[in-house]
């Protein structure tokens, strides 16, 4: 296996009660598809952003390419990732080129990736359509096109599949799986749907009331039931829905 | 009955915290404030009464349709932000819908407008007003303001309804604000006052002024209403009622589309290839950030209408009283700077403000953007695009002030001073700018930092009647402007730090928030 590329230490969001991320050690290797897997509400959109810096961790720490991210580095860093948290982030009156050459500017990106990103999501004869007229789906691509201008080192997505119609599901689905082969990225991907993880990781994280309850590669899942339902269950201690 | 309480219950549960209520009660408290300024004095008491409803149209004029322009935004804006007309619409039929809006703002506007009746007469008991008062003259001010202020709620809420950019209805509001204020000072133009439903609280009042130079004000009269503006009330009412549910009946449930939109392609692609549009190449434009989120804003439409709006009725006001303002070019700047400096630049920097950071608001742009940009530079941009369109709007104003002594015909030079009071009041303004920029940045509401911002322009007013305009930036950029006398001397180092001191106060502050909370999205 390759050397993490993330790695957090006891990362904790919240206090007491309303601890909503509990001394989370992730282990993130090089190249890989992680899967973050986890009831609703289990803390993964949480944990997401607490690796962006969107949230002030409580106590712990994140280093991202052996390097402790901080207040001071935390940009550069970031300027090796692409992200799509939640729902894709996006300016409704403008159209989808429009905001994608808003993100390339920010990112210091040359305008011909703007195209091929767009080839890439399938959004090209869409462009210059408002943003507030795409349908979910398509705003989802377009999230995904964010996420992957610059050609980041790491992406990280938050149930990127939301929105898409079954074809589109597939899609994306494969195009992850491909990003570490041909683009030499390392994808985290959470989802709710073990399904989907089950298609598309290596490495597999399990979160539920926002501790780490599992974290290990497929085969290792898979080696704790007869299936990986009933692995996840098990974990999960079964009470919460999928 | 039980429809109306239903109805009312239903859109106040709605409501819950989103502090409408308190946008009213501001509104009105500064209503009564300011009718109650200086009414203490001995020469007035006598007839403190009548000199209340005289008052009384003037300030409503000036303050009610900004304040209703923010009250029916709240309402209509939450059901976009949410984007809850989809689900309401397949649980009530849209009439439904359309009548808990309306009934919702009579309702409230009713609470208004009685609330404003009783504080008057407490007003006038406390200050000790001499005799007591006409309750029918009171009973028609209320009548009044309670139908006038529904019309302007109701235009208010189709506003808001047909443009989910609340934007264009705070625009309209302001532009309301100032045209049903100054029309009431052209008497030439009372056919403009008795027509359009700004006008019509300085169109429908009853009570004259017995004033001369001499003797200042001698008393007050009761004033005949001959010139119809009942029926042009009922007109309105009847129009923007039954236009208002048209509208919203051919409202998709995500949002009124104009039919004579056309799709255009972007001027920033170049063909590469035009055998196929897939070889298509982009640009990325060379402007900054900030710049390209504005494109296609409606602020502009305000950035245009409220310096002209100041410029035309300043001019006609100027014009029709050469008698007392005989200064030329100065008093011809009073009267295009007085009354928009104080009232109506701070709310229209508000304006921009809230748009320039409703922008991250929206959704989950706050990720996106904090992933990619220093948060020292993100604050620099909102703050240099607010106050270059503050600088572009002050240079406006120059400009119309300088065409229209033209067309005064003015022989005397343009002011040399004018170069300083404009570079005075980008200086102060620049202060007003990094002020509604933390407001609008920590307040996620489009409308409530503008309604401060109005606020802020009146208090401003109270501290430069007390020589302490540097204490606000709101002052700052009126008496940096000359607005009340052109020939005034000022401390300029005292004006300097001080406005220096309110850009750096506000911009760390900006920082200072974005970097110690965490990041909220919808």
């Amino acid at each position: 296996m390759n050397a993490n590329i993330i790695e957090t230490e006891s990362l904790t969001k919240g206090v007491g009660s309303h601890t909503r991320v509990n001394h989370i050690d992730l282990r993130v290797p090089e190249g890989c598809v992680y899967g973050f897997l986890g009831p609703n509400g289990a803390g993964k959109t949480t944990t997401l952003k607490l690796l962006l810096g969107l949230l002030k961790p409580t106590a712990g720490t994140i280093t991202f390419f052996g390097q402790k991210m901080t207040a001071q580095n935390r940009l550069s860093i970031l300027r090796h990732t692409g992200s799509l948290i939640e729902s894709p982030s996006f300016y409704g009156h403008l159209t989808g080129l429009e905001n994608l050459q808003i993100v390339a500017k920010l990112k210091k990106i040359p305008a011909g990736e703007i195209t091929n990103v767009l080839h890439t999501v399938r959004l090209y004869e869409q462009k210059d359509k408002k943003v507030k007229q795409y349908s979910l789906g398509m705003k989802q691509r377009l999230g995904i096109a964010m996420a992957l201008l610059g050609n980041p080192r790491v992406l990280i997505l938050d149930e990127p599949t939301n929105g898409l119609d079954p074809a589109g599901i597939q899609e994306i689905r494969e195009f992850i799986k491909s990003l570490p082969v041909i683009r030499q990225m390392t994808v985290i991907v959470s989802s709710h749907l073990l399904s989907e993880m089950e298609q598309m990781a290596d490495m597999v994280g399990i979160i539920n009331h926002g501790s780490l309850i599992f974290q290990g590669t497929m085969a290792a899942l898979e080696a704790q039931g007869e299936t990986l339902e009933e692995a996840f269950l098990k974990l999960t201690e079964g009470g919460e829905s999928l | 009955m039980n429809y109306l309480k239903k109805t009312i219950s239903l859109e106040l549960e709605k409501t819950k915290r989103r502090g409408i209520w308190l946008v009213l009660t501001v509104f009105l408290l500064l209503i009564i404030a300011w009718t109650g300024y200086n009414m203490d004095d001995e020469r007035f008491l006598g007839f403190g009464w009548m000199m209340a409803l005289y008052n009384a149209p003037l300030i409503n004029a000036c303050l009610i349709p900004t304040g209703i322009a923010v009250f029916a935004s709240r309402i209509v804006d939450m059901e976009h932000k949410g984007n809850t007309w989809k689900m309401l619409e397949t649980m009530q039929c849209k009439l439904d819908i359309y009548l808990g809006k309306v009934l919702y703002g009579f309702a409230a506007v009713l609470v208004f407008s009685i609330a404003e009746l009783i504080l008057f007469l407490i007003m006038g008991y406390v200050v000790g007003f001499h005799g007591a008062p006409d309750l029918r003259a009171y009973g028609l001010f209320f009548m009044q303001t309670f139908s006038i202020t529904f019309n302007l709620y109701l235009l208010q809420m189709i506003v808001s309804l047909v443009f989910s950019n609340q934007a264009v209805a705070l625009c309209t509001g302001l532009c309301g604000s100032m045209a049903g204020l100054f029309l009431m000072y052209i008497p030439s133009w009372s056919l403009l006052r008795t027509v359009i439903p700004w006008g019509h609280y300085g169109a429908s009042m009853f009570i004259g002024m017995d004033w001369n130079k001499e003797q200042g004000i001698k008393g007050f009269y009761y004033l005949s209403q001959g010139n119809g503006v009942v029926f042009f009330i009922m007109g309105w009412f009847i129009i923007l009622l039954l236009g208002g549910w048209l509208v919203f009946r051919h409202m998709d449930t995500d949002g009124f589309h104009f039919s004579f939109k056309q799709h255009r392609l972007s001027s920033e692609l170049t063909l590469t290839d035009s055998a196929s549009p897939r070889r298509m190449s982009v640009k990325i434009p060379h402007l900054p950030v900030e710049l390209l989120k504005i494109k296609r804003t409606p602020i502009w439409i305000a950035f245009l209408v409220l310096p002209l709006i100041s410029a035309v009725i300043g001019t006609i006001n100027y014009l029709n009283n050469l008698e007392v303002l005989t200064s030329t070019w100065y008093s011809l700047w009073t009267q295009h700077a007085l009354f928009f400096s104080y009232f109506f630049m701070p709310p229209l920097v508000g304006v921009y403000a809230s748009y320039l950071w409703r922008l991250e608001h929206n959704g989950t742009n706050w990720n996106m953007m904090l992933v990619n940009t220093p948060v020292w530079r993100l604050v620099l941009g909102k703050f240099a695009v607010c106050s270059t369109i503050m600088l572009l709007t002050l240079g406006w104003l120059c400009l119309l002030y300088i065409l229209c002594g033209l067309y005064a015909g003015f022989t005397k030079p343009i002011p040399v001073e004018l170069l300083e009071w404009l570079a005075c009041g980008i200086l102060g303004g620049t202060a007003v700018c990094a002020a509604q920029c933390f407001l609008s940045l920590v307040i996620r509401s489009f409308s409530i930092p503008i309604g401060m911002a109005l606020i802020g322009g009146f208090v401003g007013l109270a501290f430069t009647a007390r020589n302490q305009y540097y204490l606000l930036p709101y002052s700052l950029m009126s008496m940096g402007m000359r607005a009340n006398n052109p020939n005034l001397k000022m401390d300029m180092t005292q004006f300097i730090c001080f406005s220096v001191f309110f850009i750096l106060l506000f911009y760390l502050l900006m920082v200072w928030y974005i970097r110690h909370h965490d990041v909220r999205t919808q």
